[in-house]
């Protein structure tokens, strides 16, 4: 366990979780445990929207992503002849870097679940029920994935190419896919009222990887979940969608291991 | 000598891979605008088209801009954000200092930074003005929302603009000054990053990212915790056009502070010892 990562990771899950549930406190009355997971995964966005609205949710998640952006290729940088020198296992020790990065997801979202109750709980009442302890269980494992697929991605871009470069790319694939909304709203009408997102123009939503994470749009194979959550009436599953980003996940580690593979480990040019 | 040393470093920053790249993203935005307002007012009777200053990239009309402002927080970074980080790795640094003097390299340097990303940020802008005045007739009125000038409910709008009675005088001036304003912010901020980077706490590149844009994003947030009545979302004071309740002194004292901050940074920075690596 490294302490940079720990300290990053407390300061920025609480100055998140303060800023985005801060606002909550202004009413009184008892809120749903799951009206909070709401809140994290883009509670206020429509298809069609402008593209900031989605880049302004992404804020914590994008904190993640920029700084444990480097947390395996870290160890191409300093003393890496040293390190290296010493691991005869490439492939194993890619792969235990990459379990404890997906823990690091996890505790960080676990941070920002736990802050975001303890901030309102200062001033309303937080009614907790089974159906909203899914939620929030599935939120951390739909989120989880997302963390680390993207994170180990701009590790592994960083290392073939540079840190900043590695992020720029993941941000600007996520630029377009949230600029995709704004195309997808010609043609897609999804709000409160109507709704005609079926057939082909559910699929063509579902494509989009930044829809898998918006939690309003979801509905969910337990029943109890589903009468929660799903306002829309869409046959889009939580479920589906944390499936749907683990198998991105897995993409991302079999390529790294490719990546790593192939990546020559006593050099020394890097930051 | 120094100001050999801030031509030099000028010239590093605006020829830099990263400079070039913003530039080129800002220009490819720039034209995409104008292509879209020649194929939309193709064809349109005088009467119809909107006066030339309401088509700019950073105009409170089009969604090109969006995307720009989207990406600003890295953009500013990217432009130069990492001038000093390339002399400290490459020892660069302490063979300026040594011919130059700490207090003037560090200073030097800030500023050189700062008038790059001016440069950058505001030249493909006023390239467009430019464009726009060529292509479109100066005698079109109104706006995409509004046709008909003097109408009661477009008077009204235009009372809701920033420095309005500037855009009364004369919108030219007005679209001048909003854009020299664009670039100026963006000066501070690459400015303030790179005066973060003297300090020498963020290890890697790409936290360099960090400061700003959670600066921006937390001051975003902080309207709706403090409940303020004026918006506080970057992107509403760097584009023009735009009628929603704004304030001014908020974004001067932010804009101080982060001056101030950044000279700050400077001392700081002079009183260091450099050898000391």
């Amino acid at each position: 366990m490294k302490r940079v990562h720990l300290f990053y990771c407390l300061i920025f899950s609480a100055a998140a979780g303060i800023l985005i549930f801060m606002p909550m406190l202004s009413e009184e009355e008892s809120v749903g445990m799951w009206e909070l997971i709401n809140r994290l995964s883009f509670y206020d966005v429509s298809v069609g929207a402008s593209i900031d609205r989605f880049f302004m949710d992404l804020f914590p998640y994008i904190l993640f992503q920029l700084v444990w952006g480097t947390y395996v290729y870290e160890r191409f940088c300093t003393a890496s002849i040293y390190f290296f020198s010493r691991k005869d296992n490439k492939g194993g020790w890619y792969l235990g870097e990459c379990a404890k990065l997906y823990l690091w997801g996890v505790f960080y979202l676990v941070c920002l679940v736990s802050v975001s109750i303890a901030m309102v709980s200062l001033g309303r009442e937080i009614t907790l029920d089974k159906a909203s302890v899914y939620i929030a269980a599935f939120y951390i494992l739909l989120y989880s994935f997302f963390l680390f697929a993207t994170a180990l991605l701009v590790n592994l871009l960083a290392l073939r190419i540079k840190s900043v470069y590695g992020f720029g790319i993941v941000v600007s694939v996520e630029l377009l896919a949230a600029g995709a909304y704004e195309v997808l709203g010609n043609w897609i009408c999804l709000t409160e009222e109507e709704n005609n997102a079926v057939g082909m123009r559910l699929f063509a939503l579902k494509c989009d990887p930044l829809s898998h994470l918006v939690l309003k749009w979801h509905g969910s194979f337990v029943g109890k979940v589903d009468g929660i959550i799903n306002g829309y009436g869409l046959s889009f599953r939580i479920e589906e969608s944390a499936l749907a980003w683990a198998v991105a996940a897995v993409v991302v580690v079999v390529f790294g291991y490719a990546v790593i593979k192939r990546t020559e480990f006593i050099e020394n040019e890097k930051e | 000598m120094t100001m050999n040393f801030f031509i030099s470093q000028l010239k590093l920053n605006l020829t830099r891979k990263n400079a070039v790249l913003v530039y080129g993203l800002i220009l490819v935005l720039v034209i995409m605008n104008y292509l879209q307002y020649v194929f939309e007012c193709s064809g349109y009777d005088l009467l119809q088209m909107y006066h030339p200053m309401t088509l700019g990239l950073i105009s409170e009309y089009n969604n090109n801009g969006s995307f720009l402002l989207v990406l600003y927080p890295f953009l500013v970074v990217l432009v130069a954000g990492w001038a000093y980080f390339d002399d400290y790795a490459s020892g660069e640094e302490l063979f300026w200092v040594t011919r130059v003097g700490k207090k003037q390299y560090y200073a030097g340097k800030i500023l050189a930074v700062f008038f790059a990303a001016f440069i950058v940020f505001t030249v493909p802008l006023f390239l467009e003005m430019a464009l726009d005045i060529i292509a479109f007739p100066a005698a079109a009125t109104g706006n995409p929302n509004f046709r008909v000038p003097y109408d009661e409910l477009y008077m009204e709008e235009i009372r809701g603009y920033m420095w309005a009675a500037l855009f009364i005088k004369s919108r030219y001036l007005y679209v001048v000054f909003r854009i020299l304003l664009w670039g100026v912010v963006s000066g501070i901020l690459t400015a303030f990053t790179v005066g973060l980077s003297y300090l020498r706490i963020f290890k890697y590149r790409v936290l360099l990212f960090l400061p700003v844009y959670i600066m921006l994003n937390a001051i975003f947030y902080l309207g709706d915790i403090l409940r303020l009545k004026f918006l506080t979302y970057y992107g509403d004071y760097l584009t023009y056009y735009d009628t929603f309740e704004k304030s001014v002194p908020a974004m001067a004292a932010v804009l101080l502070i982060l001056i101030l901050v950044t000279c700050g940074m400077v001392v700081m920075a002079a009183g260091k010892d450099v050898m000391n690596r």
